[in-house]
């Protein structure tokens, strides 16, 4: 007794300190800090090519790889990946979960009176992936509510808005449990349309390699969104020092340098102003 | 002398240790977060369990009120809401310790009961016995009726260490990359599905007959020398 | 913290839509559990080997992994072999499939308990064994089984949420997405709590009556 006694003490002083060593977020977003850190926390989708988490667990992708770049540049060395629901990530941010958010997460009215957005950096517009042939002849988010088909859409992103916003009953909204998971749902039949930018459509498709699946794009009476990276209000130095750096890339053309090979029009992103999407400043 | 596979057969078969990589990854995270999970129910269970049995109602209406909370809602909804909203109340949590935590707490409720009842199930005459021998109620508790008590809690013990194992399954829904997890980023990359479900099926069946197995040998192992009254 | 009470109030019409869709859940997913578990129970009581060996592995199988993998397997795995069910009906499915393993084994502790008396007699005055289930074992075993059978009933209940995982807009997915829409997660989340949290906590008071009733001498 007295043995398995001991053991029993060693394997709960284990479990307890174990549990601590996985680490307690450090509650930082201060440049000074997280350069002493060495690394900034950031949250990502998995939702190529946006963002991208390997088999092996490295993160890449067009947002990732740019907030990389940008924060290197500032003297911070690393980041430190979770890959989080679209919808997760606001309130993420705002309670000090990760330091930033760097998912492609588009510029919205809406969101930047939650959050601090960078100057825009990934643009695309919206596509719908469909059966081949367009059976149901969709064409815009009106064309789904109309026609009453069912669409799939990832929880918290704007696609899910905009079907709303079309009338689409939400009986008919499937939200997706994963990005990859919606073109399975379409092929099986369970969902007629999966709405998403042209983008991570044309990557399922390619992934996919499947004849009878089909792309429609850009969706008609849907503007191209443009995404920024997400700081907490209260960490403006933080972003105003971002915006700095990533202006100087972007002349530079190292900005360029980094999306275009993912497919983005490094362009796009830098004719358009976050004032301009947030419909005013942020 | 072996004729070489076909270059796309090799290629494949490649793929496929890398999937299968992929999951052992995941089953080695499913069996961490099983044991670390155990270890917390053990230490809520005999803390809620004993609570149960205090003398001071305050103490008693606690272990009741965590009881019964915990064992009000399922895990899936715990898990959630530790990771979700603790945070946004004050306390980050990553997912790791979300799922520990939760999946600890939650079957620390049920483990607190079997607590309860082997303790409560031990003769009166023992604890006459220890009064008969001027033992304090710490040494009564420690050297006469929790070695009794323990090889009665075993059986349910394991059974709860089960649900444990398979309620490990739920924090793949907030990315944690135990088995299940694997299982669907492998389904994901290769569009098989039944492959990368019925590895993990097996697996997971093969963990719990492990711990039914352990604790039935734990269980002879702790009952020698007992009267073996015990039921 | 800030509790948005506004908020709260808002959401609550398309929370109760995800209630009702927990509550047909749990109800149909019994239904199965019951009826399943008492087939499951008696097949593996069979005399003949070829029909309670397979039947034991198989639930064994099921009790021994988690109900979120089978009910994957049931919406991914199956419509490759041909078989499209909907969200629901696969949830269903899994909920009643997976518990049935479980009133399987409270069936199994009832039936046992009859003593060998009644089969004996059964077998003396002619009974089929139609006719021996039917009229003598089943209407002794099944009453000090129903609180033991009721608790799953509310365990099945609680597991509802796990049908979110492949579409089902239960109480759950609801409240997610609610969340995504609005950004914010503390209310949701914590309303799903407070609902199974009242259902529960009156059902373990219920439970107890039951076990009076029909128990009494378990107590």
């Amino acid at each position: 007794m007295k043995k398995t006694m001991k053991h029993l003490i060693v394997a709960i002083v284990l479990g307890v300190s174990l549990t601590g060593a996985t680490g307690m977020p450090v509650l930082a977003a201060d440049l000074e800090q997280l350069k002493e850190q060495g690394f900034a926390r950031i949250a990502i989708a998995n939702e190529p090519p946006w963002t991208m988490v390997t088999t092996g667990g490295e993160v890449s992708g067009a947002a990732p790889d740019l907030a990389r770049a940008v924060l290197k540049k500032l003297g911070v060395n690393d980041v430190v990946a979770s890959v989080s629901e679209y919808g997760a990530m606001i309130p993420g941010v705002q309670a000090r979960r990760f330091d930033m958010v760097a998912a492609g997460l588009f510029i919205k009215p809406e969101r930047c009176k939650a959050v601090l957005f960078s100057q825009p950096d990934l643009c695309d517009a919206e596509s719908f992936m469909i059966k081949a042939g367009n059976p149901l002849n969709l064409k815009s988010f009106a064309d789904v509510a109309s026609s009453g088909a069912k669409i799939g859409v990832v929880g918290g992103g704007t696609e899910e808005k905009l079907a709303i916003e079309a009338g689409v009953d939400r009986a008919n909204i499937v939200v997706v449990p994963d990005p990859q998971s919606g073109a399975k749902l379409l092929q099986d039949g369970r969902i007629d349309v999966y709405a998403l930018p042209v983008l991570s459509i044309s990557d399922l498709l390619k992934k996919a390699k499947d004849p009878s699946l089909a792309m429609f794009a850009p969706v008609e009476n849907t503007p191209i969104f443009c995404a920024g990276v997400a700081f907490r209000k209260q960490d403006s130095a933080l972003r105003n020092a971002y915006d700095v750096a990533l202006a100087a890339m972007k002349a530079s053309g190292e900005f360029a340098a980094i999306v275009e090979p993912y497919g983005y029009s490094a362009d796009a992103a830098m004719q358009q102003t976050r004032e301009n999407l947030c419909g005013g400043p942020n | 002398m072996r004729r070489p596979l076909s270059n796309h057969t090799e290629q494949v078969l490649e793929q496929w240790q890398g999937y299968i990589g992929l999951i052992l990854q995941g089953a080695v995270v499913t069996i961490e977060i099983t044991i670390m999970g155990c270890i917390v129910a053990l230490i809520a269970a005999f803390i809620a369990g004993l609570g149960r049995l205090s003398r001071f109602w305050l103490v008693r209406w606690m272990a009741t009120a965590y009881i019964e909370f915990f064992r009000g809602t399922s895990i899936f909804v715990q898990l959630f809401w530790a990771y979700f909203v603790l945070p946004l109340l004050g306390v980050p949590l990553s997912p790791l310790q979300a799922g520990v935590i939760a999946l600890g707490l939650n079957i620390g409720a049920y483990g607190a009961e079997v607590v309860r009842g082997a303790i409560k199930s031990i003769p009166r005459e023992q604890y006459e016995a220890c009064t008969a021998l001027n033992l304090t109620r710490f040494q009564e508790m420690r050297h006469v009726i929790l070695p009794q008590a323990v090889v009665r809690m075993l059986p349910t013990f394991g059974n709860n260490s089960i649900e444990l194992l398979k309620g490990t399954a739920v924090v793949s829904l907030i990315s944690l990359s135990d088995m299940t997890f694997q299982a669907q980023v492998v389904r994901a990359q290769t569009g098989s599905t039944a492959v990368p479900f019925l590895t993990i099926l097996l697996l997971y069946f093969l963990f719990s007959s492990t711990i039914s197995t352990v604790i039935k040998r734990l269980e002879r192992h702790l009952s020698r020398g007992l009267d073996g009254t015990g039921t | 913290m800030e509790w948005d009470w506004e908020f709260s109030i808002q959401i609550l019409p398309q929370l109760w839509e995800g209630v009702k869709v927990t509550i047909q859940a749990t109800i149909l997913g019994t239904m199965i559990a019951m009826t399943l578990g008492l087939l499951l129970a008696i097949a593996r009581r069979s005399a003949n080997e070829w029909i309670s060996r397979p039947v034991g592995v198989f639930a064994e199988l099921i009790r021994g992994t988690p109900l979120l993998v089978q009910l994957y397997f049931l919406f991914y795995v199956l419509p490759d072999l041909g078989l499209l069910l909907s969200p629901l009906t696969a949830g269903v499915l899994g909920l009643g499939l997976h518990y049935s393993t479980y009133t399987a084994e409270v069936y199994r502790t009832g039936i046992d308990a009859i003593p060998k008396g009644q089969w004996e007699a059964s077998k003396a005055t002619n009974l089929s064994a139609n006719q021996t289930w039917t009229h003598i074992i089943i209407p002794q075993a099944i009453p000090p089984m129903i609180p033991a059978l009721a608790n799953y009933f509310v365990a099945m209940f609680k597991e509802t949420p796990l049908l979110a995982a492949i579409t089902v807009l239960e109480l759950m997915n609801q409240a997610r997405s609610v969340a995504n829409y609005h950004y914010k997660y503390v209310e949701p989340m914590t309303m799903v709590g407070l609902f199974f949290l009242a259902v529960s906590v009156p059902s373990v008071i219920l439970l107890r009556k039951l076990e009076a009733r029909f128990a009494p001498s378990n107590s």
